[in-house]
């Protein structure tokens, strides 16, 4: 709770900050508003419900391909750890793609997908798929020698040993690999936004600029950084979890 | 009492990091009668857990030939307690015990009988709902004894079960084996490195040298079966442990 308060007062004192320097320097509201005017501007227009959309498109692209690419890291995590010649047949490809710049692939991938959510969604998918993959691997691989043997032992197929053992033992590393996913997953939304949407917050933010609205731009930012905010937290709150009950050694 | 297993000739060699040829164990016979309590002795590297895992199918590559007089079956019949107790966290102690029984499809109410009286057997009944971090290290160990026993395997291989844990949690676990010995009647194969241990529990005990492992001697337990924690102060225990440390350096 002690840090919780600490960090309110903290960003309180950001904002103060924000509105002194603001009004000492008498610098002009179209280089910077005061807090004042961007927060009554965002009431205005959450009033009017012109945010709403943008925040649910953006949510939805993030959730939407976050899943999918997670997914797609488990998947590919349990193929490669049960066949290492698929891993070094694939992990160039992979790694490839992981090293070229994203916003790089993002025009790519919105030509290609048009300027709809699948093009955003794919490219979060992209993005978040790549830490639960690496994680879990790391963590399929240091199953500990009594467990494998004790899985040898047992004669556990191929399934049983994927829904008994490695899955529960993975999800740790799963739920780490998702939290990276998340916020690597809100920066791809924003620049598959950027290069071409119809709505989301990253399409609002780059509307505003070129409407020089920069009391929207900073509503844009604000509300995306609420919105990585919580979808990190939340995805922290089930890792907590999840380490409880399934995570460290097994001892 | 039948024969239950013979090891004959025995030996394993692998090469090392620097393309060595490492023998780790040589000419080993070995026969094991059913429902006998067998200790295997020796210094670190002499192979008695390679020897052991051999025993439970975990280690093919070996020379020489293990005989069993009724084969195992698969997933069946070698009960395996390691080291490490190797517990399942997010299972409970009861869910952890009953693997073994979910592997082979057994869901009948003997099999969960069966879990429930070795869980008594072992003195973990009222702990059958938590998980294995809210155990003792010593309880944890009796957990995975309860797991490696309850698909009535024919044969216990234990892989230095105790050597983990501290003095005082050890020689309790130790009664805990001799009851459970007293119960089931189970054939087992101890591995360790402590000659008490062996003395307390074995019938017999074989004495490994290392490099190459190979079995020295194989003595008699000159004490009755019958054993409890008074056996420790009697002459014979002495005089036998005082052998097989002898034996050992």
């Amino acid at each position: 709770m002690r840090s919780a308060s600490l960090g309110a007062l903290s960003l309180l004192a950001g904002v103060g900050l924000w509105w002194l320097v603001a009004v000492v320097f008498a610098i002009p509201a179209y280089r910077l508003p005061t807090p004042g005017a961007v927060a009554s501007h965002a009431l205005a227009l959450a009033g009017e419900g012109a945010l709403t959309l943008h925040i649910q498109q953006t949510l939805a692209e993030v959730v939407q391909g976050v899943l999918l690419g997670s997914t797609l890291g488990v998947v590919v995590a349990v193929v490669f750890v049960r066949m290492p010649v698929a891993e070094r047949l694939l992990m160039p490809v992979i790694v490839v793609a992981q090293v070229t710049p994203k916003i790089s692939i993002a025009p790519l991938i919105v030509l290609w997908l048009g300027l709809g959510i699948g093009s955003k969604i794919a490219l979060i998918a992209l993005v978040s798929f790549y830490p639960v993959l690496v994680n879990m691997v790391t963590r399929l691989r240091s199953m500990p020698q009594g467990v494998e043997d004790l899985v040898r032992l047992l004669r556990l197929g191929p399934l049983a040993r994927l829904v008994k053992i490695d899955l529960p033992y993975a999800l740790p590393a799963v739920a780490l690999g998702l939290r990276l996913g998340v916020l690597a997953g809100v920066t791809a939304a924003v620049i598959g936004e950027f290069i071409g949407a119809e709505a989301g917050l990253g399409y609002l933010e780059r509307q505003a600029a070129e409407n020089d609205d920069i009391r929207l731009v900073m509503i844009s930012l604000g509300m995306l950084c609420l919105v990585a905010w919580v979808l990190y937290a939340v995805v922290g709150l089930v890792e907590r979890r999840v380490n409880d009950r399934f995570g460290g050694q097994s001892a | 009492m039948g024969e239950l297993l013979s090891v004959r000739e025995v030996g394993k060699t692998y090469t090392g990091a620097k393309g060595q040829q490492v023998t780790a164990l040589a000419d080993v016979d070995l026969d094991v009668a059913e429902g006998e309590v067998v200790a295997l002795i020796g210094p670190s590297g002499c192979g008695k857990s390679t020897l052991l895992r051999m025993i439970a199918g975990l280690d093919g590559a070996f020379d020489g030939e293990l005989t069993w007089t009724k084969p195992p079956r698969p997933g069946k019949d070698i009960g395996f307690v390691f080291q490490e107790p190797a517990l399942l966290p997010w299972r409970s102690v009861e869910r952890n015990v009953s693997l073994g029984l979910e592997a082979l499809r057994d869901n009948s109410s003997e099999a969960r009988q069966r879990v429930r009286d070795l869980l008594e057997l072992v003195g973990l009944a009222d702990f059958a709902q938590c998980f294995p971090k809210e155990l003792s290290g010593g309880m944890r160990q009796r957990a995975a004894i309860a797991r490696a026993l309850a698909y009535d395997p024919r044969i216990l291989l234990m892989d230095e079960p105790f050597g983990a844990l501290d003095a005082i949690t050890r020689d309790r676990l130790h009664d805990d084996l001799l009851r459970i010995w007293e119960a089931t009647r189970k054939t087992i194969i101890l591995v360790t490195h402590s000659v008490e241990e062996a003395t307390y529990l074995a019938d017999r005990v074989a004495v490994m040298s290392a490099r190459p492992g190979r079995i020295k001697a194989v003595h008699h337990v000159p004490l009755d079966r019958d054993r409890d924690p008074s056996t420790r102060r009697l002459p014979q225990f002495a005089e036998f442990a005082g052998m097989l440390r002898q034996e050992l350096e």
